[in-house]
């Protein structure tokens, strides 16, 4: 952590870039959401809406403000991890970025429990700072909980991260352990009140074993296999327990996999050619990524344990969920920025020199480039994949 | 002594099994001879008996063939094996499958050069043998295959002339570096690259060593230069634009959608084209190509073979680890200092590959093969040392007993998808019942006015397109001369020669011509129409999909 005594003229001066780009990000997302003629996700469910039966539905204000909000909470994180000169860094990445705008635009409740968690983070270190009161916890981990229900295997395994790094003590780890637990309670009692409800949510969560391509491939594979008198070697290889773990391992390396956030291999809303994050930025991520495994064990354990935050993605139907695996955007977006910091400060090497200009001309010359292209092209290639008729991504 | 003997054996056995597992069945799997490998055959064939190609061309340095541009070493390596073999299935694929084989020592040498450790070499060329990626293009005709051993031994060679000197070596660099560029297309843009690299990274020695050098650029200008004039001004131009990124069917039709022209000059396609090349380019590491799907040798959205095998990746992780760790300098030597080769190899095979109109080509990217497998051997070897330094013995014990056990049950399914799945799944794609179809014209040739084939088969839509017209002349070995003065305007616009006439099948207006044969896929035949059609031979796929049909109207 970095003590940063940053005087208050300069401090007003950061607040006011801080606005600039919370503004410059609800701009972009209403850029995005005006330039598609303002189609929204299918409804999603809310973990708890689910389980009460009521249908709730959030004004489009509150996503514009969850996608500011969050902005704004990874400037108050950066201020607790980065010098005072790079504070400004996180959240410029992030307010830039296509991926959270186009979130905003199609109201998509991931937006939500990005201000979650990243409210949950916040309160975490104030609170193991003795800064802030666990209250605040309660109330994330909470609304985490009942916003969606594959946040609780991601806590827990944070949980078991901060708990074997050493990072709290022990009074602490105990009080964290209880509101975890407590917070988890009326879960399991609600299993016990309304079993098949519980069950039926968590089938509509995690469906990553419902692919139904999967299950026929090893089928068939089976078949050929004992028609051609390989029925022994079949059983042994060819059973659908090691397929899922494979397929499971190859939707793991999936979300390691650059492309999937660099390109638009995987389609924003579905169709989009515009990527999650800047392709600019791939050599800061990658350039932060070994300075970070390179000279911080306790950076390397926090990525390490920051990977637990891709499981609501992995546990989705499709290869990669984009709208969950948001959750893990603002871990690139430290990433990058450190990436950016370290090739700044390394700049008298003229092959950083070289890497810097680069990135910044490559990610200057994408914002204009996509800007354009969604004005133009966005909208008749949202028809081109999903025809005329429709106004909601996700229901055809 | 004794150590060098044990090396040579255990390279011995290594290049057997995988001699073995290259030749065995190797004119039956896969399946049938694949469009390419007819037009290679027979392009050879007319070469051979009268030193032309089918369409009359001179000893061609490149081949128009079926309007594809084909490179030429496949077609003149092929023309000894035709001569002493005949013009069947053995001979085409044979060339390829020999080459291969030689290349499992060859890999050896390259390794041993490169990395000076005979540990990782060994286990390299142990990988290679099993490696999905070389031994699937090691049993049909690949001159994708072909060229990247050419390079390879390119390398090996450019490597001891810089070790030892000497002019043969320099010679024989340069004549395979540019042969390599002379028998497939991305090596015409990745030799380049890779030798302005080769020139920046050993600058200093190739100063000590500028006699050799010269002799080397002098050969290499030498030999390049029939190809630059094909390239910059002849035919080849053709096929670069045929197969260039702006063709891909993704670009035209979802990104820039079909050129809709509006907007302002940043919006502009080739901005677009820029950052769709660069997915492109990443997707060559997506993990799904590297292991699970890359060969394509199953079914789509079926778990089936990748470039490189799952058990590969610890090795590759632990690989990329110990190339980029400065305190493993000391241990690694020649391939810490090789590094940079290492990386730039890496990303300059992907440039000529990620151009062209595929999502990915395993095809085009097997340039990669050689350094990957170096860093999975590296990999392997420090996994293995590191595990075997673990002061668990029981940990120890359970890596050592379970690893294997995981290895086997990958290469079991390897197998099973070689010999079974393969053929079955993927026969379509190497046009898997035209071989019959065509015996059954040639026997029957007599007995009709007329033969009409249709180009176009497929059994979920008539969308790939056949070439029958070779496969005729190849399994008729009909008269090149013949074929020379007669044949034209293939294979779009339809074709006539002899009896047979390639062109699309109308059969509402078809099924009045008597005394014609017709062959076509069902969507162009209806073998159900028994008033008016007479089938006379169905021909299915092995998984036993209804592929072609043959008939004449009543």
């Amino acid at each position: 952590m970095v003590n940063n005594n940053v005087s208050h003229t300069k401090l007003t001066r950061i607040i006011f870039s801080v606005l600039i780009t919370i503004l410059f990000q609800l701009l972009l997302s209403w850029f995005i959401a005006y330039s598609l003629h303002n189609i929204r996700l299918d409804h999603q469910s809310i973990f708890l809406v689910d389980l009460i039966g009521k249908p709730i539905f959030l004004p489009v204000w509150a996503y514009y403000l969850c996608g500011g909000g969050s902005t704004f909470l990874i400037w108050l994180i950066a201020r607790r991890f980065f010098p005072a000169e790079w504070f400004l860094l996180p959240p410029l990445v992030f307010g830039i970025s296509l991926w959270p705008a186009y979130l905003v635009a199609a109201q998509a409740n991931s937006i939500i429990a990005l201000l979650f968690s990243l409210s949950l983070f916040l309160s975490f270190l104030k609170w193991k700072d003795n800064q802030g009161s666990i209250w605040w916890l309660v109330l994330f981990i909470g609304g985490l909980y009942y916003f969606s229900l594959l946040a609780a295997p991601v806590i827990w395994i944070l949980f078991l991260f901060i708990v074997v790094t050493g990072y709290l003590s022990k009074q602490q780890k105990r009080k964290l352990f209880l509101v975890v637990l407590l917070m988890y309670l009326p879960v399991v009692l609600g299993s016990f009140y309304n079993p098949e409800g519980i069950y039926n949510l968590t089938k509509q969560q995690i469906k990553v074993f419902s692919e139904p391509g999967l299950l026929n491939g090893v089928n068939s594979f089976k078949g050929e296999s004992q028609q051609a008198g390989f029925g022994a070697l079949s059983k042994l290889t060819e059973n659908k327990y090691l397929y899922l773990s494979e397929y499971l391992l190859l939707k793991g390396l999936k979300h390691l996999s650059p492309s999937t956030y660099f390109t638009s291999q995987e389609k924003l809303l579905n169709f989009s050619f515009s990527p999650p994050l800047y392709l600019g930025f791939i050599a800061p991520f990658l350039y932060g990524l070994y300075r970070s495994f390179k000279n911080h064990k306790s950076s390397r354990m926090m990525i390490l344990a920051g990977l637990s935050l891709t499981l609501p993605s992995i546990l989705a139907q499709p290869l990669v969920d984009l709208h969950r695996l948001i959750l893990i955007m603002p871990a690139l977006v430290f990433i990058i920025s450190y990436g950016l910091m370290s090739l700044y400060h390394n700049r008298h090497h003229m092959f950083t020199k070289l890497l810097l200009w680069g990135v910044i001309c490559l990610v200057i010359t994408q914002i204009i480039v996509s800007l354009a292209d969604i004005s133009f092209r966005e909208y008749p290639r949202f028809r081109r994949y999903f025809g005329e008729i429709h106004t909601e991504v996700g229901k055809q | 002594m004794k150590k060098r003997l044990t090396i040579f054996l255990l390279l011995f056995l290594i290049t057997l099994v995988g001699g073995f597992l290259r030749f065995y069945h190797f004119t039956t799997n896969p399946p049938s001879l694949n469009n390419d490998e007819v037009a290679f055959g027979y392009s050879a064939y007319s070469i051979l008996q009268t030193g032309r190609d089918e369409n009359g061309l001179f000893m061609p340095i490149t081949f128009p063939s079926v309007g594809d541009y084909k490179n030429p070493i496949p077609v003149y390596i092929l023309v000894p094996f035709i001569a002493l073999f005949g013009l069947n299935e053995f001979s085409v694929r044979l060339p390829t499958v020999l080459i291969a084989i030689i290349s499992i020592p060859l890999f050896y040498i390259f390794f041993k050069t490169l990395s000076g450790n005979v540990k990782v070499s060994l286990i390299a060329t142990l990988l290679l043998i099993i490696s999905p990626w070389h031994l699937f293009y090691s049993r049909y005709v690949s001159d994708h295959l072909i060229a990247m051993t050419l390079l390879v031994l390119g390398i090996t060679l450019f490597q001891k002339m810089l070790k030892n000197g000497g002019y043969l070596y320099a010679l024989g660099a340069a004549s395979s570096f540019v042969i390599s560029m002379y028998t497939y297309y991305p090596e015409r843009l990745f030799v380049p690259l890779l030798g302005t690299a080769l020139l920046i990274i050993n600058r200093k020695i190739l100063w000590q060593r500028r006699k050799e050098f010269i002799v080397l650029a002098l050969m290499a200008c030498l030999l390049v230069l029939p190809l630059a004039y094909g390239t910059f001004f002849g035919p080849d131009k053709a096929r670069a634009s045929m197969v260039f990124i702006t063709q891909d069917i993704e670009f035209t039709r979802y990104v820039i959608l079909d050129h809709l022209n509006r907007g302002v000059a940043f919006s502009s396609e080739n901005f677009l084209l820029l950052f769709f090349w660069l997915k492109r380019f990443l997707n060559y590491f997506d993990p799904g190509f590297l292991f699970t799907n890359g060969l394509n040798m199953t079914n789509v959205g079926t778990i089936g073979l990748g470039v490189m095998h799952l058990f590969e990746i610890p090795f590759l992780i632990f690989g990329i680890y110990s190339l980029l760790n400065k305190s493993r300098s000391s241990q690694l030597g020649s391939i810490y200092k090789n590094r940079a080769l290492i990386f730039i190899w890496i990303f300059l095979a992907l440039i000529p590959a990620s151009l062209t109109n595929n999502e990915t080509s395993a095809g085009r990217s097997i340039i990669l093969l050689p350094m990957l497998l170096m860093i999975t051997s590296l990999g392997a070897l420090n996994l293995y040392e590191k595990v075997i330094n673990l002061g668990s013995r029981y940990i120890k014990s359970f890596i050592l007993t379970l690893y294997p056990i995981f290895i086997a049950i990958f290469l079991i399914r390897a197998f099973l998808i070689f010999t079974v799945h393969f053929p079955l799944q993927r026969g379509e794609a190497f046009m898997e019942g035209t071989k019959e179809s065509v015996l059954y014209a040639i026997e029957h040739k007599d007995e009709y006015q007329e033969i009409v084939y249709d180009a176009y088969r497929g059994i979920e839509a008539p969308y790939i397109v056949n070439i029958p017209h070779m496969y005729i002349l190849f399994y008729s070995q009909y008269d090149p001369t013949k074929f020379q003065q007669e044949v034209k305007d293939f294979p779009t616009k339809g074709a006539h020669f002899d009896k047979f006439t390639i062109r699309s099948i109308d059969w509402i207006t078809d099924r009045s011509k008597k005394g014609t044969l017709f062959i076509g896929s069902p969507w162009s035949l209806p073998d159900k129409d028994s008033e008016h059609v007479k089938v006379l031979k169905k021909i299915y796929l092995s998984n036993g999909a209804l592929a072609l049909v043959i008939v004449t109207p009543k």
